[in-house]
């Protein structure tokens, strides 16, 4: 358990055993089993932060100031840079590994200067010989040679790093004959960090760096998927990997902060503005014909990758669905409904008015689950973005549809009053409770 | 043998491959600095819409379109290699791509750009002269505008075992910088 957790709990005792709910005897067993709380954690944060933020500042300040060129240098000094500012970093990571392996600043620092220090280094070598190339090529080597610093160092920074890099990579790199090598390239990038994703995960799910790496491979997994996603299959990929996410990040405690549940949260907002978008009947038009949406191996790859982000959140959705949990089963379950929506559309050319309502319908429902659980729960937070994904929903429907002002104005009066009435209710309702 | 021993010995090891990858490509390049074969690349002009990306001067080669016969078919991003020569001019021709390297004289390994009816163009792998920040956008309008106007412009460029490396680019006779 966590510092925080323990603080919180031990200031519960007194009042627990005050009202007769414990005895003494059970309130020191309970401190006893805990032990102390650990030290405020607040000042290694900080010095962790930013010995990190400085590293990588370092790096990037090395990285532009070599882009100048300086004519004055000679080719050998230009190499002896190259060479020093690789020593210098593999210096730090040493000192970390060896002399500093507790230190979470140390091997933060050096896992963040090292990889820019490669990454500058063949740069430098580059612009030393004129060495022609997309930029795509250098990266692609630095990720290689950083991945294992990231293992090694046990450096958060330096995953994330090598997760921003490998987007890049992913985006820069010029379109050759065959795609697939190219997806093939990524898959393996993320097949090398998963070990690494998981013992965090696992091992360290409280540490503060945890959620932090989180958000940058979640982030970066929505970037990346612009490139496939512009090939075909743009909405159910989009809507598969988000419910993976928000699958995924699910398992979560539901009292961390939002923060703390990157997946969760990106999966979440992410789902509710595919779902918005997906309700336009302009997202359905002009598909094309299924058979020319897959007509080369890496479109059909790309298939197959959404085939997978639908089916895994789909298996959570319906487990979810059976146990009661009708919120997060209909939102784990929206990429069947997109996929079904887009087959359709490019199968049969059927008014791009049916998946554009159907959606909307299934938006509605879900956002009404989510209230209704939240509700229930005594969550306002939850019960909130339920009422807010049917808020978007109706909103931006109200601007398709043609109604006056009056009644569009009527209308959002109405909706507010209903966000405003929810709350009072609920705010009232927990107050009840406590007291 | 304890974890930290472990540890410092995979570091060892993965220090070494990280200081070799700079290390080849520098001694690489050098290589063919050193004994490569002396070829001069006749420039072509350049886009005026490819404007100075990063500080360099992006430059565009007459040999990189190559003549092919009727129904030689390449597909772009396709890995190939073409033969160097010398024409009377003076100056490099590249040969009719294949895909398996020439066993004998100078050659390039490059990818096609482009191929259609009886032409195919292929990427030229020394496309990037670098220069100082402050004096590339000068110099690139320079030699955008002289290369239009026909003034002779060429590169100087060794090449080893299928590996370039740029030496000098001349303009009006005169290197570039």
């Amino acid at each position: 358990m966590n510092a925080r957790r323990i603080r919180w709990l031990y200031g519960e005792l007194p009042g627990l055993v005050e009202r007769g709910v414990l005895g003494p005897e059970a309130a020191d067993a309970v401190r006893g089993h805990y032990g102390p709380v650990p030290e405020v954690s607040g000042r290694r944060i900080l010095l962790v932060t930013f010995g990190a933020l400085g590293a990588l500042l370092i790096g990037a300040g090395i990285i532009l100031v070599l882009g100048h060129n300086w004519e004055d240098i000679s080719r050998a000094t230009r190499a002896a840079l190259c060479i020093g500012l690789v020593l210098i970093g593999q210096a730090a990571a040493a000192y970390a590994a060896v002399r500093k392996p507790e230190s979470a600043a140390w091997n933060e620092g050096a896992g963040g200067f090292l990889p820019m220090a490669l990454l500058a280094s063949l740069a430098l070598l580059a612009q030393t010989y004129h060495v022609a190339g997309e930029p795509s090529g250098l990266l692609a080597t630095t990720i290689v040679l950083s991945i294992p610093v990231a293992y090694l160092l046990r450096s958060r920074v330096a995953m994330a790093l090598c997760w921003v890099l490998a987007t890049n990579w992913f985006l820069l790199e010029p379109w050759p004959a065959e795609g697939i090598r190219l997806y093939l390239g990524f898959g393996g990038f993320v097949a090398a960090c998963a070990p690494f994703l998981a013992w965090t995960w696992i091992r360290h799910r409280d540490d503060p760096r945890t959620p932090l790496l989180g958000w940058v491979v979640g982030g970066s997994l929505v970037i990346a998927m612009v490139r496939p996603a512009d090939v075909t299959l743009a909405a159910p990929l989009y809507a598969g990997l988000l419910a993976t996410l928000y699958g995924l990040g699910s398992g979560t405690r539901t009292d961390s902060p939002a923060w703390r549940r990157p997946w969760f949260a990106i999966g979440a907002i992410g789902l509710g503005v595919t779902m918005v978008v997906c309700g336009f009947q302009e997202a359905w038009d002009h598909l094309g014909s299924l058979s020319g949406q897959i007509d080369s191996p890496s479109a059909r790859l790309i298939a197959a990758m959404a085939l997978v982000l639908v089916i895994l959140p789909g298996i959570l959705g319906v487990r979810a669905l059976r146990d009661g949990r009708f919120g997060p089963g209909l939102l784990a379950l929206t990429p069947v409904i997109v996929l079904a929506a887009w087959v359709t559309s490019t199968a049969w050319a059927i008014d791009p008015l049916v998946p554009a309502v159907a959606i909307n319908l299934w938006a509605l429902a879900a956002g009404l689950a989510v209230c209704v659980e939240g509700a229930r729960a005594g969550n306002l937070g939850t019960a909130n973005v339920g009422l807010l994904l049917m808020l978007a929903i109706l909103m931006t429907r109200f601007f398709d549809v043609d109604i006056s002002f009056l009644g569009r104005g009527l209308l959002f009066i109405a909706m507010g009053a209903g966000f405003l009435g929810m709350n009072v209710l609920m705010l009232r309702r927990r107050r009840e409770v406590r007291s | 043998m304890n974890a930290t021993m472990i540890r410092g010995g995979l570091l060892g090891v993965l220090f070494l491959v990280q200081l070799a990858t700079p290390a080849a490509m520098l001694l690489r390049q050098e290589m063919v600095l050193e004994r490569g074969e002396l070829y001069r690349f006749a420039c072509a002009p350049v886009d005026p819409a490819d404007v100075l990306r990063g500080r360099y001067v992006a430059l565009g080669f007459e040999a990189s379109s190559i003549d092919v016969p009727d129904g030689a078919s390449f597909r772009r991003g396709e890995t190939v290699y073409v033969r160097v020569t010398t024409g009377d001019d003076g100056y490099a021709v590249l040969s009719e791509p294949t895909t398996a390297a020439p066993e004998e004289g100078a050659y390039l390994r490059t990818t096609v750009r482009w191929g259609g009816g009886n032409e195919v163009r292929v990427r030229i792998p020394f496309d990037r002269y670098y220069l100082e920040e402050s004096i590339a956008p000068e110099i690139e309008r320079r030699y955008r505008d002289e290369v239009r106007d026909g003034v002779e412009a060429y590169a100087e460029v060794r090449i080893l075992n299928g590996r370039p490396a740029l030496e000098a680019v001349y303009l009006d006779g005169k290197p570039l910088h």
